[in-house]
């Protein structure tokens, strides 16, 4: 196999293993460019079904962060309710994160690709609303497309971030090995608009890198 | 013939859109390494400094929408361009936008003594490339970024086109389809197992 052989299948094949990847990429950023679509369909406001009522916490060292305690806190604090809500799976499979929505509450927001809940637990009684969102396409889509990171628990996710990086480096290669196919095209009229093509993109972006 | 102008196409909107190609798969891996940047500027969205001062003496009528003070404002600053439009504080102080992607101004008009404090965001990788990432929609009135918007409608257009043209082009080609067929498989199974686990 010489290179030009090479560069064709890693193009092929690399293209096809992220194929389920750059099509999310590419249909999750339809609502991202177009967020009225999502709000057309399903309306400005998340649909919240309650699941279950926690009565009280049992655990003796549990202790409620104070306001503007650090994330890593907050995160410890959302890892314990889960635990208490009898969701300790989703510590390893969700993202989650605890906020302070009021001087009186704190929210736990559990998501998952299929599905995401929250905790919203009362400070003052120590108490907890379970509620499980509505799903919607729109949020199934920019969810997904605005997954990535290293923060959260679990290997699962971290192997998610890994593939995050490994798509990203495809796009990279698409365009290496994209280009070097073009210039080894034997086609005359190919080399010459395809010029036209890379020169308009390039003088295109740096138009906009300046002026906007 | 269809499939002449299938390969074409797919070559020439890679080739034209390559920069956009580049800078998403970059800012990407920006934003999925956000912590080495928190080691590197620290928590939080990147300070500002002050650029200059200035006045605007004629000040506006009550009621003024924000619309027309915030264009009115950057105008008279030479600054025209994608900005905010936030509403007035309580005290009729306007603190707004005007979008830059490289730095960011923010402006803010004291109605009280017509001052304008003009102040420019510190350049921070990280942030050059969310807002590269992030820049999209037609909610701005300047033809640029209507520009920009087209472009990032097109990135989408050609992303979906890239996958199915790739799809037919495999197919056309006797000698890679079972090996091809074993990496679509094998993206399929993976993508659908994150799908279901996490």
């Amino acid at each position: 196999m010489n290179f030009p052989h090479f560069n064709r299948r890693l193009h092929l094949y690399l293209s096809l293993g992220l194929l389920p990847w750059v099509l999310m990429y590419g249909v999750s950023s339809v609502f991202f460019a177009h967020p009225e679509l999502g709000r057309g369909w399903y309306g400005d406001r998340m649909q919240w079904q309650t699941k279950a009522m926690i009565a009280g916490v049992p655990d003796p060292n549990f202790r409620v962060p104070a306001p503007g305690a650090p994330p890593e806190e907050m995160r410890q604090f959302a890892r314990i309710l889960l635990n208490t809500a009898g969701m300790g799976g989703e510590v390893e499979s969700s993202s989650f994160g605890a906020y302070r929505t009021g001087p009186k509450q704190i929210n736990v927001y559990v998501y998952r690709f299929l599905g995401s809940k929250q905790i919203r637990f009362d400070t003052e009684k120590q108490t907890a609303v379970v509620e499980e969102k509505q799903f919607r396409w729109d949020h199934f889509f920019t969810g997904m497309h605005a997954r990535g990171g290293f923060e959260q628990d679990g290997v699962w996710q971290y192997v998610w971030g890994v593939i995050v990086d490994v798509a990203s480096i495809g796009f990279l290669l698409w365009l290496a090995t994209g280009l070097y196919m073009w210039w080894t095209l034997g086609a005359r009229t190919a080399r010459a608009w395809g010029w036209v093509a890379l020169l308009g993109g390039l003088a295109s972006f740096t138009v906009f890198m300046a002026k906007l | 013939m269809f499939s002449k102008v299938l390969r074409r196409t797919h070559m020439y909107l890679a080739l034209f859109l390559g920069p956009w190609v580049a800078m998403y798969a970059i800012s990407t891996m920006a934003m999925n390494h956000r912590e080495l940047f928190v080691g590197m500027y620290g928590r939080g969205p990147a300070p500002f400094e002050k650029v200059r001062e200035a006045s605007y003496p004629g000040g506006f009528a009550p009621g003024t929408s924000s619309e027309v003070m915030t264009a009115a404002i950057l105008r008279s600053l030479d600054l025209d361009g994608a900005h905010g439009t936030p509403r007035p504080r309580e005290d009729g102080t306007l603190v707004f936008q005007r979008q830059d992607i490289i730095r960011p101004y923010r402006i803010t008009y004291t109605p009280a003594d017509g001052k304008v404090l003009v102040e420019r965001q510190r350049f921070q990788w990280n942030a050059l490339m969310n807002t590269l990432h992030r820049r999209r929609g037609y909610q701005q009135p300047y033809a640029l970024d209507g520009a920009w918007a087209v472009i990032v409608d097109l990135f989408i257009v050609a992303a979906v086109l890239w996958a199915l043209s790739g799809l037919w082009m495999w197919w056309e080609m006797k000698a890679t389809r079972k090996w091809g067929a074993v990496s679509l498989g094998i993206g399929a199974v993976v993508f659908a197992f994150f799908l279901v686990r996490l």
